[in-house]
């Protein structure tokens, strides 16, 4: 009861104004503003964690120390959908064939004098036609069942190395004599596909500056099959290096750039930050993405991996006053390169994956800062990302 | 403090092996550290959500390609369209356990130690 008492009063203090604990610290007990920081992403991480809807958040203060406080991120979604997954009776290739309607409510909200470090809200209506071709169906009812009965009891992975390495070597030896090996070496092409047809509002957190719009969507993924990912271009150096640091035995092939179609009409009326360069509010956007993701080596079955995405927006037509401001078009970019922590073990990290990102460029719901995004170098490895903030 | 392991189902093993036969990643590693999805191999970070809503739904529907080649059975009154819509909701959740995936894969399918239960 009493460290009941003493959590809640924690908790209020923390949700309250840092600098209001500070000025009253009991004895012996005040906090650093780092401890301060660090227990309210906690409180935050464990209020959050009890709901699907809600994202109880702290904000780091800015540079200069101001603007931290508490936020939340929301997100809603309600969809309906017709599918059907099944063998195709003319080519039997694994076909998923899907028309979905979508609600989706989204966004962020930032308390008192906080800067919202996400200032985009948006409430969507779709309506999506989906298509994925998996590849030829393979059937091997007998590899199935030995697969199963082999795996069965091989005793679970624990905390010992040597066990896990164990594990492994049993696990792999029924993949071979079972031969699912090679079922999934020679995998055949796969690719997916989506069309939709969405309308909306996009805004800042309180939707005071706003802009109506719909307009056509569609992205493409494709997975190559081994006699293929010759043709895969952008992956020409990493698979060079991947050949050169990974086993033969593995079945990965990189999937082929994705990319993103979108062409939009805006009503930006209700936005005064156009409305204030310009008096036409309607106009129309269109998008552009291609994302890459890959392996770049697999070095005793930890994978180091690479992940890219650029994004370009453009207005057509736009009026000289927005080109003027540099509204009429906008870039993204995002590359990171990802390692599994425990690859270096005299690096302490919580986290299962250590990362070093690189971001630049502007998103167009973000026209009046540069904070929505994180721009220039970002990582969770501590050491490094201490030389960065100097 | 790490998370609890992917639970000890042949589901599991299975999903497990599939991702090490594909991906190259310790099946061990896998199960027992319990990654979230944003570690997985097959998640592109930078992406925008509707790319990876395209990436990811590949992937699990290769994945369920791959139980349907070994001829495993679905539950009484699931269907695949209902697992790769949970597997893909799975998949999406960045911060969500990559245990989730053998989860609803052991949700719809019925696989050898389940069918005395």
């Amino acid at each position: 009861m009493r460290s009941t008492t003493r959590f809640v009063a924690c908790a209020l203090a923390l949700l309250g104004c840092g600098a209001a604990w500070s000025a009253e610290p009991s004895s012996g007990t005040a906090l650093s503003a780092q401890e301060q920081a660090t227990l309210k992403k906690y409180l935050a991480a464990l209020i959050s964690a009890r709901s699907q809807v809600l994202d109880l958040k702290y904000i780091e203060p800015d540079a200069n120390g101001d603007n931290a406080g508490w936020g939340v991120n929301y997100k809603w979604n309600a969809s309906k959908d017709d599918a059907d997954l099944a063998e195709d009776q003319r080519s039997h290739h694994f076909v998923l064939k899907k028309l979905s309607y979508d609600f989706n409510v989204q966004g962020s909200y930032a308390f008192a004098d906080t800067s919202n470090n996400a200032d985009l809200s948006t409430i969507k209506a779709a309506v999506r036609l989906e298509r994925g071709d998996f590849g030829k169906l393979d059937p091997q009812e007998a590899m199935g069942l030995a697969i199963q009965q082999c795996v069965r009891f091989i005793a679970p992975p624990t905390a010992s190395a040597e066990q896990r390495r164990e594990f492994d070597r049993q696990l792999q030896k029924c993949e071979v004599d079972s031969g699912v090996d090679a079922l999934v070496r020679n995998e055949d092409s796969a690719s997916y596909y989506w069309v939709d047809f969405h309308g909306g509002v996009e805004g800042n957190q309180d939707y005071s500056d706003s802009r109506t719009l719909f307009g056509l969507s569609g992205a493409y993924a494709f997975q190559p099959s081994r006699g293929l990912e010759q043709y895969n271009v952008l992956d020409f150096p990493f698979r060079l290096l991947r050949n050169a640091f990974s086993t033969a035995q593995s079945g990965y092939t990189a999937p082929f750039p994705s990319v993103l179609l979108s062409v939009e009409r805006l009503d930006a009326s209700d936005d005064d930050v156009r409305n204030a360069l310009t008096t036409k509010d309607t106009y129309t956007r269109a998008n552009a993405e291609i994302a890459f993701n890959t392996i770049v080596a697999t070095i005793n079955q930890q994978v180091v991996r690479f992940t890219v995405s650029y994004r370009y927006f453009h207005e057509f037509s736009a009026p000289q006053a927005i080109k003027d401001a540099d509204l009429d078009h906008f870039d993204y970019l995002n590359a990171t390169l990802r390692f599994p922590a425990k690859m270096l073990p005299l690096v302490e990290s919580d986290d299962f994956e250590l990362y070093v990102a690189y971001t630049t460029g502007q998103l167009p719901f973000d026209q009046r800062s540069d904070k929505a995004f994180e721009v220039g170098f970002s990582t969770n490895f501590k050491w490094i990302a201490d030389v960065l903030a100097q | 403090m790490g998370n609890d392991p992917w639970p000890n189902t042949v589901a599991a093993k299975v999903i497990a092996s599939y991702i090490h036969l594909k991906f190259d990643l310790s099946a061990a590693d896998l199960m027992f550290f319990n990654p979230p999805m944003g570690a997985m191999p097959f998640f592109n970070n930078s992406a925008s959500k509707e790319i990876r809503h395209a990436e990811l739904a590949l992937v699990a529907g290769k994945m369920l390609r791959f139980l349907t080649d070994l001829r495993i059975p679905l539950e009484a009154g699931k269907t695949a369209a209902q697992a790769h819509a949970a597997l893909l909701a799975a998949m999406e959740e960045e911060t969500g356990l990559s245990s989730e995936m053998a989860v609803a894969v052991d949700e719809h399918y019925r696989f050898v130690d389940e069918e005395d239960a």
